[in-house]
């Protein structure tokens, strides 16, 4: 009976740690990336409405104006692209620690 | 002796367990220095050859070869890294001539000739923000190399 005790414990300890490490390694990252987003969206907004003003004044051709709209659509191709690696990146960190964790805790615990 | 025996059974299960999880870790790239530095090197000197295409393509035809040669082998050296996919899919669209990145741009100069100056003036901060992505992606390795 007692080896049971000592499994709920270890279970108990990686649950424990696991929330920590998620509260630690995580925490902020949706809150960043959303921050990011906005402003990257606002200066977007700006930029539109400069060169729609710029087109109307004839400054900026048709073609120029469409140019430059597709290419902001690029950028938050490649803004997205980022977001996904450095969540990749952070996840990838979640799981290392959480590694160490798990046979730091069996150690602890088991020997 | 039969926790004994329980505890290493359990014990072998947790190792096994962490090399599995160990083995998922390497989705991502490792920070390189090498791609960080190539990705700031090409966005100053992109910036720089688009001030001159307010001249004729055909006087600097010679500096866009270069500056082409050099992003090929910056999206080459992304492809040839292991588990390097969001990089590499980054410098795709940066150098890809059918859009509205580098590649779009001096393909753009080339077949009119000349471009006017506010268009380049607009057009040197879209695409000083997308180079910004890839090299916004290599320096989070970098702190997330740090923070290891």
């Amino acid at each position: 009976m007692k080896t049971f005790k000592e499994f709920d414990r270890f279970v108990e300890l990686v649950e424990e740690g696991t929330k920590d490490l998620a509260t630690n390694t995580l925490r902020g990252y949706k809150d960043e990336a959303l921050a990011d987003a906005k402003v990257f969206l606002e200066s977007s907004k700006d930029d539109a409405r400069r060169w729609s003003k710029l087109l109307l004044k004839g400054e900026l051709t048709q073609e120029d104006y469409e140019w430059l709209i597709l290419s902001k659509k690029d950028v938050v191709e490649l803004q997205l692209l980022k977001d996904a690696g450095l969540a990749a990146v952070r996840i990838d960190r979640f799981k290392h620690a959480l590694m160490n964790l798990v046979i730091d805790t069996a150690f602890d615990v088991f020997v | 002796m039969k926790k004994t025996t329980y505890s290493t059974t359990f014990l072998l299960s947790t190792l096994t367990l962490s090399l599995f999880i160990s083995a998922c870790t390497m989705a991502t790239p490792r920070f390189d220095k090498v791609a960080y530095e190539k990705a700031v090197s090409l966005k100053v000197d992109s910036i720089a050859l688009m001030d001159k295409s307010i001249e004729p393509y055909m006087t600097h035809e010679s500096e866009v070869k270069v500056l082409s040669l050099r992003l090929e082998k910056a999206y080459e050296y992304a492809k040839g890294k292991p588990k390097n996919q969001i990089i590499t899919k980054q410098w795709l669209i940066i150098n890809d001539p059918e859009k509205h990145q580098i590649g779009g741009f001096l393909k753009r100069w080339k077949e009119k000739e000349t471009l006017s100056k506010l268009f380049v003036n607009e057009a040197k901060k879209t695409i000083a923000d997308g180079f910004d992505q890839v090299i916004g992606l290599e320096s989070g390795l970098i702190k997330a190399k740090n923070a290891e």
